[in-house]
């Protein structure tokens, strides 16, 4: 059969060609033509895939290997429904130890000395009385093709105990009463041996401590924690890091357990702690204490155990169940929960300055400037900006500087001494952003009768947002080599918007630097 | 599969995968994280990974899913960004006629140019990439016709 010139696509003239198609090109010179062309054409894409840049990244493969969880992959996909089913059962038995009323284990003794750190005031009495609107939602990222994480297991019906009234947080009461046993995975079955669930603690620092055979041993770097032990903080703040990521600050005399290494589940059961979890929708951080289970997948929160269960949300969103019903909790919100009595509704909160406690265990700093534009007077050195009362809600705070397209600090009408630049200095800011996509850092150098810069990326877009960025970080832009040195002496800091703008507040804006 | 032999696979794979995300990602911070975050989900549900396929074109899918809900997440449009990685350091220059092309290919629609890195800067089949993006081979051998005639077209004056 002969081949018309229609006949022979791309494919066709690229592939190899059929008897009748190799005839029709002997007897074409325009399809030849067209192949001689179509070749080129694909040679050209070739190369040019070859010629952009491709580099491998040895920090960034050695990162990867840091955070793949030790011992075994996830099972293959026949088992996942076995593991659903282990992980429900485990939930149910963690929901029915939680629900007895007394403990057979009595409380560790408390430390003699102890060192004072300021405890956020309880919800219900600094709550501001009339929250500000809720802040959009960013969209949610559909679910991974890969492998449906299965859902976390609805808490199972609790035995039908009499629901007690909700009780008031209330400062200057008498101390806890002694905690309630903790959910414990189920005590082996004779005959079976199963797996010992231990999780490593890496990166500790402060005095943790691990209980065995009966006493406390302190944690040095790092260990690995069974699920047969508790851990504690003793009597100053704790932290360490998790295999998956997850970093826990505790504060003097909090208690944790493990109620599952997969996903991680830990018991609160006293005291209070700060958990930054790395987002990965495959996973559920979850924290369980007598009054209500936190799920989570990726954001920055503190749970606090006392005679109810508080919880504050810095980044993210947490859900915060018990047998009663389920909330949600996003970023700068708190809610409190009680055995037996629904969760309660999120209220904006100042949570920023409540999980504040946790930043004691970082390097102490001198703060050389901040402005919170609380007193609502736009001060003298920004010589632009507006003052905006109540601008996105944000908690307690009232007024915020609103930032597009630009705002500009004249560090010569301040203090000489905030001008001048010293190792370790450190620019910190909130911010609430819709619709910009990078903010710039920029400081007036008199050495360089140059601007150094930054430029923030990974713009979170609707809720406030803390950064942190060293000035040693800063660059030049025609020669990126050159940083900010001892001595430097800075006329203008000015934030800027990269790209088309939007929306901007700037709030709590300081620099600070290490104390020597 | 051990955890030594999937770490080869990491740095074997890491950078063609950097590259493909770099595709998707303008920003360099965020594009390494999704790299990251691919393995890592890689390696937690390695237990379905056949070994007699193509294990790059398992991992660009996990990828690409990624990188879309990344974009969805910062309510960027879901599109392609250049086919050459713009978070890089200045790249060495190209000769002319390529630099001409990767223009031309810059100009293409999001699906044409998703298509044309696919099949010629990843050197992927019309199976893997049915594989990877959820399009039909008929589908793609169709896009991928469409976007070489526009790239004759405007290659075709200074030739």
């Amino acid at each position: 059969m002969m081949m018309e010139c229609r006949d022979l696509t791309n494919d066709v003239l690229t592939g190899t060609p059929s008897t009748a198609a190799r005839d029709h090109l002997a007897r074409c010179a325009d399809c030849r033509a067209r192949r001689s062309e179509l070749r080129a054409l694909e040679n050209d894409l070739v190369a040019l895939g070859r010629a952009l840049p491709s580099r491998s990244n040895p920090a960034l493969v050695r990162r990867i290997l840091t955070r793949l969880p030790k011992g075994g992959a996830a099972p293959a996909s026949g088992w996942r429904w076995a593991a659903g089913f282990a992980a429900a059962a485990a939930v149910l038995l963690a929901v029915l130890y939680a629900t007895r009323e007394t403990s057979p284990i009595a409380p560790p003794p408390a430390p003699r000395e102890m060192v004072a750190v300021p405890a956020p005031p309880p919800i219900e009495n600094v709550l501001d009385p009339v929250p500000p609107p809720p802040a959009p939602k960013p969209p949610v990222p559909a679910p991974a093709p890969v492998e449906p994480t299965p859902a976390p297991a609805p808490p199972p019906p609790a035995p039908p105990l009499p629901a007690p009234a909700p009780v008031p947080v209330e400062p200057g009461k008498p101390p806890p009463a002694p905690p309630v046993e903790p959910p414990r995975p189920a005590p082996p079955t004779p005959g079976t041996k199963p797996a010992r669930v231990v999780l490593t603690l890496a990166n500790v620092e402060g005095p943790l401590e691990l209980q065995q055979d009966g006493a406390w041993k302190k944690v040095v770097k790092a260990a690995e924690w069974d699920e047969a032990v508790a851990l504690r903080s003793s009597d100053r703040l704790a932290r360490f890091t998790l295999p998956d990521g997850t970093r826990a600050t505790l504060r003097p005399r909090t208690e944790l357990r493990i109620l599952s290494a997969q996903p991680p589940s830990l018991s609160l059961e006293r005291g209070e702690a700060f958990f930054e979890v790395i987002p990965g929708a495959n996973k559920a951080f979850a924290v369980v204490t007598p009054d209500a289970r936190v799920q989570v997948t990726g954001t920055q929160f503190s749970v606090k155990r006392d005679r109810h269960t508080e919880i504050y949300v810095s980044s993210g969103e947490v859900r915060v169940s018990n047998d009663k019903g389920e909330v949600a909790v996003p970023a700068g919100n708190a809610t409190s929960a009680k055995k037996g009595v629904v969760p309660a509704k999120p209220r904006a909160f100042d949570t920023d300055r409540a999980n504040a406690w946790r930043r004691e265990l970082d390097a102490p700093e001198t703060i050389v400037y901040r402005y919170d534009f609380e007193d609502g007077r736009l001060p003298l050195p920004w010589s632009t900006g507006r003052l905006v009362n109540y601008g996105p809600p944000r908690g307690l705070n009232k007024f915020c500087l609103q930032g597009a397209p630009g705002l500009d600090l004249d560090y010569l009408r301040m203090d000489k001494r905030a001008t001048t630049y010293r190792a370790g200095m450190k620019v910190r800011f909130r911010y609430w952003a819709r619709g910009i996509e990078a903010i710039w850092l920029q400081f007036s150098c008199q050495r360089t009768q140059d601007n150094f810069r930054l430029e923030v990326k990974n713009i979170v877009q609707g809720k406030w947002e803390t950064v942190e960025m060293p000035l040693a970080d800063f660059y030049r832009l025609v020669t990126p080599n050159d940083r900010p040195v001892e001595g430097d002496r800075f006329t203008w800091f000015n934030f800027a918007v990269a790209g088309p703008g939007g929306d901007l507040y700037f709030d709590d804006i300081e620099l600070v630097e290490p104390q020597k | 599969m051990d955890r030594d032999a999937f770490a080869e696979l990491v740095r074997l794979h890491q950078p063609g995968v950097s590259r493909f995300v770099a595709r998707y990602l303008r920003s360099r911070d965020d594009g390494d994280e999704v790299v990251q975050e691919t393995f890592l989900r890689a390696w937690q549900q390695i237990g379905r990974f056949q070994p007699d396929t193509n294990f790059g074109a398992w991992v660009m899918t996990i990828a690409r899913f990624l990188c879309m809900a990344r974009i969805k997440d910062v309510q960027r449009h879901p599109t392609p960004a250049s086919l050459g990685p713009q978070h890089e350091p200045p790249a060495p220059p190209l000769p002319d006629n390529l630099e001409r092309l990767r223009r031309a290919c810059d100009k293409l629609p999001p699906a044409q140019r998703e298509v044309i890195a696919l099949r010629f800067f990843d050197d992927l089949d019309y199976r893997t990439i049915a594989q990877i993006t959820g399009d039909t081979e008929v589908a793609l051998r169709s896009r991928l016709h469409d976007a070489i005639e526009k790239l004759k077209t405007v290659m075709k004056p200074e030739k």
